[in-house]
């Protein structure tokens, strides 16, 4: 198969279920419900109170994600080796 | 508990002329102002239904007074309708979106239909917006009336063609009517188009556009008053024409003159018509001018703010008082005051101030009383200090240890802001302790600054706990010390704390008096004892200093010399951490003080003569310079036989230029060395090897070699065609031809040399102007953008509405300012 672009490329591997991997996107994944309400609990914010990621993100495709989930997800740091950081979900 | 409630959405509209009409107290029709006997006249612009602007005078509209009435909006009716230049643009669009005769949008009805006309999102309706153009850019046909669309065309700001045709606005007008609502509601607007075209404008109050009575009794009236007498005059002229059946021709110019005042009325800075200008020249501020910019009502009035309780004047130096204090002249503090609420314990004293007056050093200006505020005056301050009761308040004059916030522009860090206990002091400019020039970034070379005074309670003791000098002495930036002993402080205690410095104890009390205890008994005291007085007895401390290991212990000065590692450095960092603030600072005041007595007794200067080297270091550094040349040379010579081992990645020429590079730089280094060696122990030499002035670099430079210049990073290849300059052949790829400075400052640059030397500096100078600009404007739009972030007490950082922003305070949780108390532990 010739494809036109990497896009297209890119689109039929999602369409298959694969993720997207790359060295300099961070992990993401999908906070299961218990998690998800001892990480509201501990912040003490609601769902509105949490940094926002759209539900169309490249980098949630074939996560699962659905709108009001929560998206963990795990950074390189340079002053702290690995750092945490959450998302929910918002329409796209 | 306070109710916050969150802002769903803000809708923007139109008013039509008939809303304006209904809001207008009244109609303006005459472009006369006031009457022979200087009365306003009813409907003309200083009609009194509009509001008043003088005192006695009650409003006729809402019967307030001067102050009690906003004022009230008029309006005016225009002969003939006006496009409004703020929707110029939009009107544009939507001529082009429907159609010319029967005014639907020019999409066929089943493409519509296919949207849900409540749930458009933006790109669908931008969408509908280019499908409509297309047919209409194209010259097709109407899909509901089959009508030929004929090609629109925009001039601006505010002609519209059909073909050849001009538009009238009364046609576009009639158009618009037609428009359905529901087709703009595919376009995503909720707005009547023909609400763009204004038959009616507003009036401003004219509480909005006082005229000023000037000395002569000459009324000057405001810019805007101006502006719509042109539009009255012009829209008189055109009913008369008109009226009296004057040629179209002549109609149309006037009726585009009143557009033309119109436009400028709302914005006189549009680009493609002149600016409408007063009598005397200059260009009318209208209402588009009266908001916009740095100058405009946002950013100069909104967003900023003038205060009260403030001075400003000259700096200037006073290496006597505290870091902790600031010299303020008594001039200045006779003008500022402090409110002091009068209780059992202060109230001789308050009396004693009140007693004073207003113009007699610790005196007041005002008692505030229940029943209400008196100014201290000659005549009454002997009543007023006799009735003083405790629960009033006396504003008094600033004094010694009240607390001030000082600060110097550009404010860029929180440390351009620090709070100071005042010292008042003869003479007219604020003094401050050299110390504290770092943080501020401030020299006396005519530097102003501003002190600013808290009024409450509350904002004193939160200045004087959290922005006080001493508490800001470890830098927020890099976590070491910004504040401390430099220059003449470093050199001086150099001096005093070298080896085999002794005094007399005579001398030492010379050194040391009213600063630190010598203990009697000793005949020799060395400059590491005295040294050792200004440390806390049970400090025991090694780190590594400019000329080698320095150790303390139990508060001795064991070995090792103080540097600017000791005055402002490590040493200064460790007393901060494990003494705190206080004693960080009584080190700073005293060191420095003793450092200056030290300097000023061994006597310290510096000349060009202490660049003369000894005749075998200039014959070395010559030496230095001819080796390099002729390696560089050699390299060349492989470069064009083509046999030197190229850089992977890079292409010959560019191998070449790194070799060259590196040789060159070596060259410098060695000649660097050579001088460092030769010089000996001179003051330049001191000064660079503490830190206190300069770097081996520029002595180097003064009396080595200056080296190699660059531009954009590169040796200098600009100039002509393939050369730099015409003294050289093309394409000469050798030392000195391209920007290659052999000779040193001391002995004078060559006339080629000085013009590569000036191309570097020029790019220099270049740099940092366009990096502060353009920094400037970036720490502009930064500090809008994080200006209400806040840490939480559980280390989130959080915005406005507790929104969560970082889930831990820059990642790790970790106050820069505080983490060498981190680095403490883990050692």
């Amino acid at each position: 198969m010739v494809f036109k672009e990497q896009n297209e490329y890119n689109k039929l591997l999602l369409s298959l279920g694969y993720k997207l991997e790359n060295m300099l996107v961070p992990k993401h994944e999908v906070l299961n419900d218990k998690d998800a309400e001892r990480l509201l609990g501990f912040y003490n914010v609601t769902r509105d109170g949490l940094p926002k990621i759209k539900e169309d993100d490249p980098a949630l495709k074939g996560l699962g994600a659905r709108m009001g989930s929560i998206i963990k997800i795990t950074r390189k740091s340079p002053s702290v080796g690995i750092a945490f950081y959450y998302r929910v979900v918002i329409e796209g | 508990m306070t109710i916050r409630k969150k802002i769903d959405r803000i809708e923007f509209g139109l008013f039509s002329s008939k809303m304006i009409q209904k809001l207008s107290a009244a109609k303006i029709y005459t472009p006369n102002t006031y009457d022979e006997d200087g009365y306003p006249i009813e409907g003309g612009l200083m009609d009194p239904r509009l509001g008043v602007i003088d005192p006695g005078i009650r409003c006729k509209t809402c019967g307030g007074r001067l102050g009690e009435c906003q004022g009230h909006f008029g309006h005016v009716d225009l002969t003939r309708p006006i496009i409004h230049v703020g929707y110029a643009k939009e009107v544009y669009l939507l001529l082009r979106a429907t159609c010319r005769v029967c005014g639907r949008l020019l999409i066929p009805d089943d493409k519509l239909k296919k949207y849900d006309i409540g749930h458009l999102s933006i790109p669908e309706s931008s969408n509908f917006w280019k499908m409509a153009q297309k047919i209409s850019d194209a010259e097709g046909k109407c899909p509901y009336c089959n009508e030929p669309q004929i090609k629109i065309k925009f001039v601006r700001p505010y002609s519209y063609y059909e073909g050849e045709n001009n538009l009238l606005v009364t046609d576009i007008c009639e158009r618009f009517k037609k428009i359905t609502d529901e087709d703009l509601r595919y376009l995503g607007l909720n707005v009547r188009p023909e609400w763009m075209i204004l038959s009616s404008i507003p009036v401003l109050p004219i509480t909005t556009r006082p005229s000023i009575t000037l000395e002569s009794s000459d009324r000057s009236e405001d810019d805007l008053t101006h502006k719509l007498v042109d539009i009255l005059r012009i829209n008189q002229r055109l009913e008369e024409n008109i009226n009296s059946g004057a040629p179209q021709l002549i109609i149309e110019d006037l009726w585009d003159l009143l557009q033309y005042h119109v436009a400028t009325y709302f914005d006189n800075g549009i680009t493609g018509i002149p600016p409408a200008r007063h009598r005397s020249g200059r260009p009318l501020k209208t209402i588009a001018q009266r908001l916009k910019s740095k100058e405009g009502r946002f950013r100069k009035n909104l967003s900023g703010k003038r205060v009260n309780f403030s001075a400003r004047t000259v700096i200037g130096p006073e290496p006597n008082i505290s870091i902790n204090e600031v010299g303020v002249p008594l001039l200045i503090a006779l003008e500022l005051t402090v409110p002091e609420e009068v209780n059992e314990r202060n109230i001789k004293d308050l009396r004693k101030l009140v007693l004073n007056g207003s113009n007699v050093h610790p005196g007041a200006h005002n008692v505030i009383t229940p029943i209400g505020r008196k100014r201290v005056m000659e005549e009454n301050k002997e009543e007023l200090a006799k009735n003083l009761e405790e629960g009033d308040i006396v504003e008094r004059h600033l004094q010694d240890g009240d607390i001030v916030i000082f600060n110097r522009q550009p404010s860029l860090h929180r440390i351009s802001m620090m709070c100071h206990h005042v010292k008042v002091l003869p003479h007219n400019t604020l003094r401050l302790n050299t110390s504290v020039c770092a943080p501020y970034n401030a020299d006396f070379d005519g530097d102003e600054m501003n002190l600013h005074v808290p009024q409450s309670e509350e904002a004193i003791a939160e200045a004087d706990i959290l922005m006080k000098v001493q508490e800001c002495i470890i830098s927020p930036r890099f976590g070491r010390p910004i504040i401390g002993g430099r220059h003449d402080h470093v050199t001086g205690m150099h001096i005093l704390t070298k080896d085999r410095t002794e005094f007399t104890r005579g001398e030492a009390l010379n050194l040391t008096g009213g600063i630190v205890k010598i203990s009697k008994g000793k005949k020799k005291i060395t400059g590491k004892e005295i040294f050792s007085e200004l440390l806390p007895t049970d400090l025991t401390l090694s780190y590594e200093g400019k000329f080698g290991k320095v150790s303390i212990e139990n508060g001795k000065l064991v070995s090792g010399v103080i540097d600017s590692e000791g005055m402002s450095g490590e040493l200064l960092k460790e007393l901060f951490i494990r003494y705190g603030s206080d004693v960080a600072r009584e080190f700073i005041d005293s060191s420095t003080r003793i450092a200056i007595r030290a300097i000023m007794e061994h006597g310290f200067s510096t000349g060009i003569d202490e660049l003369d080297l000894p005749e075998g270091g200039l014959k070395k550094i010559e030496k230095i310079t001819e080796d390099a040349k002729a390696n560089v040379d050699n390299l060349i010579k492989l470069y064009q036989k083509g046999e030197f081992e190229v850089i992977p990645g890079k292409s010959l020429e560019e191998s070449l230029e790194d070799y060259t590079m590196a040789e060159l730089g070596k060259a410098r280094t060695m000649a660097g060395k050579t001088a460092e060696e030769c010089a000996g122990d001179n003051s330049a030499v001191i000064m660079a090897r503490t830190g206190a002035r300069g770097n081996l670099l520029n002595l180097t430079q003064m009396a080595g070699m200056v080296g190699q210049q660059a531009v954009r990073g590169k040796r200098i290849k600009r100039g002509y065609n393939s050369r730099t300059l015409s003294h050289f052949m093309k394409g000469d790829v050798s030392a000195e031809a391209n920007g290659f400075v052999a000779t040193n400052f001391k002995k004078g640059l060559r006339p080629i040399e000085y013009f590569f030397h000036a191309m570097g500096g020029r790019e220099s100078l270049v740099d940092t102007a366009i990096r502060t600009a353009r920094s400037g404007y970036m720490q502009r739009r930064l500090i809008n953008a994080l200006q209400d972030l806040e840490v939480y007490p559980d280390r989130t950082v959080r915005g406005d509405s507790g929104i969560i922003v970082q889930f831990e305070y820059g990642e790790d949780g970790i106050d820069p300012m505080k983490k060498c108390y981190l680095e403490q532990k883990s050692r």
